[in-house]
């Protein structure tokens, strides 16, 4: 039998081998080596390297790609309706620049624009003449047109309720809980859950003073024996004073994900715009705020609500500068709990996301504090290392000990 | 300040067991819960189509993710159920890629930062030098490899995707795919006899 060519083994080897290419491949030792060396590159390719990122990383990418679908035109009626759809887009364009300048397209509703950040989970509902928002989760922006009478705009956050009369104004809410109103411009009246009923004007803002305390970790239930410490220097606590102030954050190398640059329409398979690229949105008073009460409450020993109140920064400004501290904050929170799991995914959690921090060493040094009481003594020596040359003495203080810790032998039980 | 409402929800109950070409239905009504559930079920493939682009650092491979899952959204109405929903989704990742991949430019500096990737990862002293440098020699091969051919290699042979269906997902006639795999290949098999000679 004639050899098959080159370009036939390899369609064979993707369509499937046919009986006469199998007995050729079978007797002929030319081909059979082809067939050989060619499997052999396939699968030393399938050896390479294959990084994909972590959890943590790729949750964030969803979250993404979620804010960023919900800014572009569905996909339904695009094309039936897209002469009226480009002329209500400039109208709307126009409304939108003069309700929020540099901002984008905010969820329309009768009495005004709903205007969500990313992570905020609301819905809206009418009763009658009164349109409804309940917010649960995250911060929403809403501007509220002068209501005619007998109408009302409510934004009901758990038990608490927010009522307007024409403004502009910012909710926030966590768990279901009311947490701050900045009041823009017009009048709110605030009826939260507990605590007495307040009327906010413009550039008046109302912020929660106490938080419903978290459920307590799992591992509080099972008590467990607690080995005598080796002397650690302490660098869990926050120096007293004014919360540090978020440093300049190298956003390519420790940031969320940014939104996707997609190829021109023209290049893929149906035409359509582009994805929109979101914009880098400034810190908002609220973030600031949260962090400053969360802070608040680590200095106060208050670990759940500091817990709390870092974890409220990080969902409601992934892309504020604000979010590197808080997120080593709240792992610092976490292990001043006694939190260690959540400490110790929290810690590597920070590593992961910003290698380069001038905190990576304070935290490796926490987190191999936190291996040796998890027994995982090879692992705590790593994160000692790797913090023993970090520019400050009490971090290499306290990587020094670890390692000398390590390196006593371990009691006899 | 970023975008508007953001369903970030999981999928629970019905949705969650759907099939896939429901779900991509789903999601081509704007259902964004359906878009959550795709990415759920998909991302690791589409990253690890996009870690196995030697093109692409750790942003650029999250940017094409998002950008991949986007253009999902925006064509699942086009759908026509010729291939698998993987293969279709990693169809519209390789467009996505093949545009990015045309520049040049950014293709050499990737490529050498994928390269020194390589040879910097960190493996066992002398008994596996032989082999890393057989994989940096593949990784090479891999990397300077055309796009089209590079797509075609890694759908087919790495991600072992159906020709059929790849060369449906890619627009192109089944011949050329035959013929880009074919030149891929040999292309491999050379750098290898190279390493090992």
């Amino acid at each position: 039998m004639t050899c098959p060519s080159a370009l036939e083994l390899s369609r064979a080897r993707t369509l499937g081998v046919d009986p006469a290419i199998a007995a050729h491949l079978a007797g002929c030792a030319a081909c059979r080596d082809h067939w050989d060396a060619t499997t052999a590159a396939i699968d030393l390719a399938r050896e390479l390297p294959v990084a994909i990122p972590p959890a943590a990383r790729r949750e964030e990418v969803r979250t993404a790609v979620l804010a960023a679908s919900a800014t572009v035109a569905g996909p339904s009626t695009r094309r039936t309706w897209i002469a009226p759809a480009i002329a209500g887009a400039m109208a709307a364009g126009v409304l939108i620049y003069v309700a929020v300048p540099g901002g984008s397209p905010p969820a329309r509703h009768a009495h005004g624009a709903v205007r969500p950040r990313a992570g905020a989970h609301y819905d809206t509902s009418w009763s009658g003449a009164t349109e409804v928002v309940r917010l649960s989760d995250g911060v929403i922006d809403i501007e509220v047109e002068p209501l005619a009478a007998g109408e009302r705009f409510l934004v009901v956050v758990g038990g608490a309720e927010i009522e307007v009369r024409g403004t502009v104004f910012s909710v926030a809410a966590s768990a279901r809980h009311l947490v701050d109103v900045v009041v823009s411009r017009g009048h709110v009246d605030v009826r939260p859950e507990t605590g007495p009923s307040a009327t906010l004007a413009a550039g008046q803002s109302w912020h929660v003073t106490a938080m419903p305390a978290p459920s307590p970790p799992v591992a509080a239930a099972a008590p467990r024996p607690t080995p005598a410490p080796p002397v650690r220097p302490v660098l869990l606590s926050p120096p007293a004073g004014a919360p540090p102030a978020p440093r300049a954050v190298d956003r390519r190398a420790s940031a969320a994900p940014r939104m996707a640059r997609p190829p021109a329409p023209s290049e893929l398979a149906p035409s359509a715009p582009p994805p929109e690229r979101t914009e880098r949105s400034p810190a908002p008073a609220v973030d600031e705020v949260s962090y400053n009460q969360a802070w608040e409450a680590l200095r106060a020993n208050n670990f759940a609500r500091a817990v709390s109140g870092f974890s409220r920064v990080i969902l409601l400004a992934p892309d504020s500068a604000l979010v590197e501290d808080a997120t080593f904050w709240r792992a610092v929170a976490l292990a001043r709990g006694e939190r260690r799991a959540d400490a110790r995914a929290a810690f590597q959690d920070f590593l992961d996301s910003y290698a380069a921090s001038t905190r990576a060493g304070e935290a490796s040094a926490m987190l191999g504090w936190i291996l040796i009481d998890a027994g995982e003594r090879d692992e705590a020596a790593r994160r000692f290392h790797a913090a023993v040359g970090d520019a400050r003495a009490a971090v290499r203080a306290s990587a020094q000990a670890g390692l000398d810790a390590l390196a006593t032998p371990k009691p006899r039980r | 300040m970023s975008g508007k409402l953001v369903p970030l929800r999981r999928i629970t109950g019905e949705l969650a067991e759907m099939s896939d070409e429901a779900v991509l239905a789903a999601c081509g009504t704007g259902d964004a819960h359906a878009l959550g559930a795709l990415f759920d079920r998909f991302h690791e493939a589409v990253y690890r189509f996009a870690a196995r682009l030697p093109v692409t650092d750790d942003l650029a491979r999250d940017d094409l993710v998002q950008a991949t899952f986007l253009e999902i959204r925006r064509a699942a109405r086009s759908f026509r159920g010729t291939s698998s929903v993987k293969t279709w989704i990693l169809g519209v990742a390789a467009n996505i890629a093949r545009h990015t991949l045309r520049a040049e430019r950014r293709r050499r500096v990737h490529q050498a930062r994928y390269l020194e990737q390589i040879a910097g990862a960190p493996e066992a002293i002398d008994a596996q030098v032989e082999r890393r440098k057989l994989l940096a020699q593949v990784a090479e091969a891999l990397a300077t490899l055309p796009s089209d051919q590079q797509i075609a290699f890694i759908l087919c042979d790495l991600e072992q995707l159906p020709g059929v269906e790849v060369a449906r997902v890619l627009e192109i006639p089944e011949g050329t795919l035959w013929r880009r795999l074919h030149t891929a290949r040999k292309a491999m098999r050379a750098a290898i006899q190279k390493a090992t000679r």
